[in-house]
């Protein structure tokens, strides 16, 4: 078929650059761009851009943030003798949501990745260790339990080990709620292993 | 457990074809390349999620068709029923659901139809490389152990991390060692689990040898590892910095249990080099029957058995003996050329 519109083609080719989104549903969403209202769309339009304009990383821990430093580094209330380093901001929101947390954030922008060419100097290493004097008396690694997320946590411990600060990693377990017998074999598996 | 039956859909030279099974023994007859060990191959998707002829799903797609779909119906020994359905599509790769859910980590699904499989290229078990050899042991304990499988999934990903790293290397042995450690763990898991398996199956194997042999010959199998040390995690650490000298002149990961190896031994001599063709036969037959008995005990259920093609060479007599050792409610699949080797009671699916 040769039937070609070149404005909404170019629409699709975008979509379908995103993540997750292959051709088809990236022609399904350029169709339902089409049939929505054009205020609708400028708001969408303009979203896109003021998240690019306005969104920055904070000087301090490299969550995305409006303002620098960011709402969580400057919130008194927060515990500021803990530190939880992540892999992404992404997983800050998903901390956050728990409203369990209480201390601050260090965003590594990645984990360790020989195949990537992520080296510790890629990530944001030398500011975490910058921001240990002081105060800080905990670090959290809550990075991945990926292969690069597991070395970039022993990488950190080691670093931080000659540091002094206390170093602890997320525990790996059963998902509350869950029932044992639809629990993934080998988190039961190692959950039994490392019983306490 | 046992398959009841099987559908093939542009599954390599089979357009449309439905197969019945019986528990115990089901010959598949007929001339070279009419299709038996495609029907094996089949068996073997259903177990394993892929051939073990091709690590390319695609040739076993039919000539100038888009997909191949295989579905099998198997028993098992509580009296629940399993159907597999596999859907192979050149675009989008395998799907595949159990008891009409989707199974979305194929590493989930292994060991949940335990499958023994020989064919002529197993012989190499005995006299090929070491790698051989630790496909034979990956296999089986895959299926007995998930930590097993995710050690060995995860182990290969770090290697290929470390691979990686020491071909540019350049003094960062704060990062090797990071890769080590975490190396370690999996590499500790793996040669427990390799050597529990060992040990396990060693008394069956000498006994099974013995039988289909008609000799007193001793077999053992030793675990060669290519570290020293590796009673804890600790000491396969300490092995790998120890070592490291090496990896990093050869730019390689050299160390660890993907270049570990066995050794087979007969009266105490190495099988390889020094066992005859019918010795080695011998081995890995009596090694099929170890596998079965281990599986059977392990997973508290019986695997499906496929010998494809291995029993052309052998006489009538010792065919006899192969499966006077194997138990009455193993479904074993068998192809072969010359139904004459076989008693008359075995169920027949001609080609």
């Amino acid at each position: 078929m040769n039937y070609q519109i070149n404005s909404l083609n170019l629409l699709i080719e975008n979509l379908a650059k995103l993540p997750g989104i292959g051709k088809k549903t990236a022609q399904r969403l350029a169709f339902h761009v089409l049939k929505t209202e054009r205020e609708e769309i400028a708001e969408l339009a303009k979203a896109l851009l003021a998240v690019k304009d306005n969104v920055k990383s904070c000087s301090v821990c490299f969550n995305i943030t409006e303002n620098d430093p960011c709402e969580i580094c400057v919130n008194p209330r927060r515990d500021k003798t803990i530190i939880c380093v992540v892999e992404e901001a992404s997983n800050v929101i998903t901390i956050e949501r728990l409203n369990e947390y209480r201390g601050l954030y260090h965003i590594l922008g990645g984990a360790l990745s020989p195949l990537n060419g992520i080296t510790p100097e890629k990530l944001k290493v030398r500011e975490l260790l910058s921001r240990l004097s002081g105060e800080v008396e905990e670090i959290i690694l809550a990075t991945n339990p990926t292969i690069e997320g597991e070395a970039t946590a022993i990488y950190l411990a080691k670093v931080l080990k000659n540091i002094g600060v206390k170093v602890t990693r997320i525990a790996r377990g059963l998902p509350m709620g869950g029932d044992i017998e639809y629990a993934d074999e080998v988190t039961l598996a190692k959950a039994i292993a490392n019983r306490n | 457990m046992f398959l009841k039956q099987i559908s093939l859909t542009n599954f390599r030279n089979q357009q449309e074809a439905k197969f019945d099974f019986k528990q115990g023994i089901n010959v598949f007859i007929g001339k070279n390349g009419q299709g038996k060990t495609n029907l094996a191959e089949a068996i073997h998707y259903l177990c394993f999620l892929k051939s073990f002829r091709t690590s390319s799903d695609e040739f076993a797609l039919k000539k100038s068709e888009k997909q191949f779909q295989l579905t099998g119906n198997f028993n098992f020994k509580d009296g629940s029923e399993s159907e597999v359905i596999l859907l192979y599509t050149k675009n989008e790769g395998k799907l595949v659901s159990q008891n009409h859910k989707s199974v979305a980590k194929f590493s989930d699904f292994i060991g949940s139809h335990p499958c023994v499989c020989l064919s002529l290229e197993d012989l190499a078990i005995s006299n090929g490389s070491p790698s051989e050899r630790r496909k034979f042991l990956d296999v089986v304990i895959s299926q007995t152990s998930k930590v097993y499988l995710d050690s060995l999934i995860r182990y290969g990903k770090v290697i290929k991390q470390k691979n990686k790293l020491l071909e540019n290397y350049e003094n960062q042995s704060d990062l090797l060692d990071t890769w080590d450690e975490e190396l370690s763990v999996y590499c500790f898991e793996i040669i427990k689990r390799r050597r529990e398996f060992l040990k396990r199956i060693i008394p069956n194997l000498s006994y099974f040898y013995k039988k289909l042999s008609g000799g007193k010959e001793e077999v053992t199998c030793v675990y060669e590892s290519s570290l020293e040390n590796t009673e804890t995690q600790a000491d396969i650490f300490n092995e790998l910095t120890r070592k490291r000298k090496i990896e990093v002149a050869k730019k390689t990961a050299s160390f660890g249990i993907h270049r570990d190896d066995l050794t087979f031994k007969l009266n105490g001599f190495n099988a390889k080099g020094f066992a005859s063709q019918g010795q080695h036969k011998t081995l890995i037959l009596a090694l099929k029957l170890a596998e079965i008995e281990f599986m059977k005990s392990e997973v508290g259920e019986e695997p499906i058995t496929i010998f494809d093609d291995v029993f052309s060479e052998l006489d009538e007599q010792r065919i006899g003996e192969f499966f006077g050792l194997l138990s009455k409610e193993t479904q074993v699949f068998v192809t072969t050329t010359n139904l004459d080797l076989f008693e008359k009671e075995v169920w027949k699916i001609k080609f």
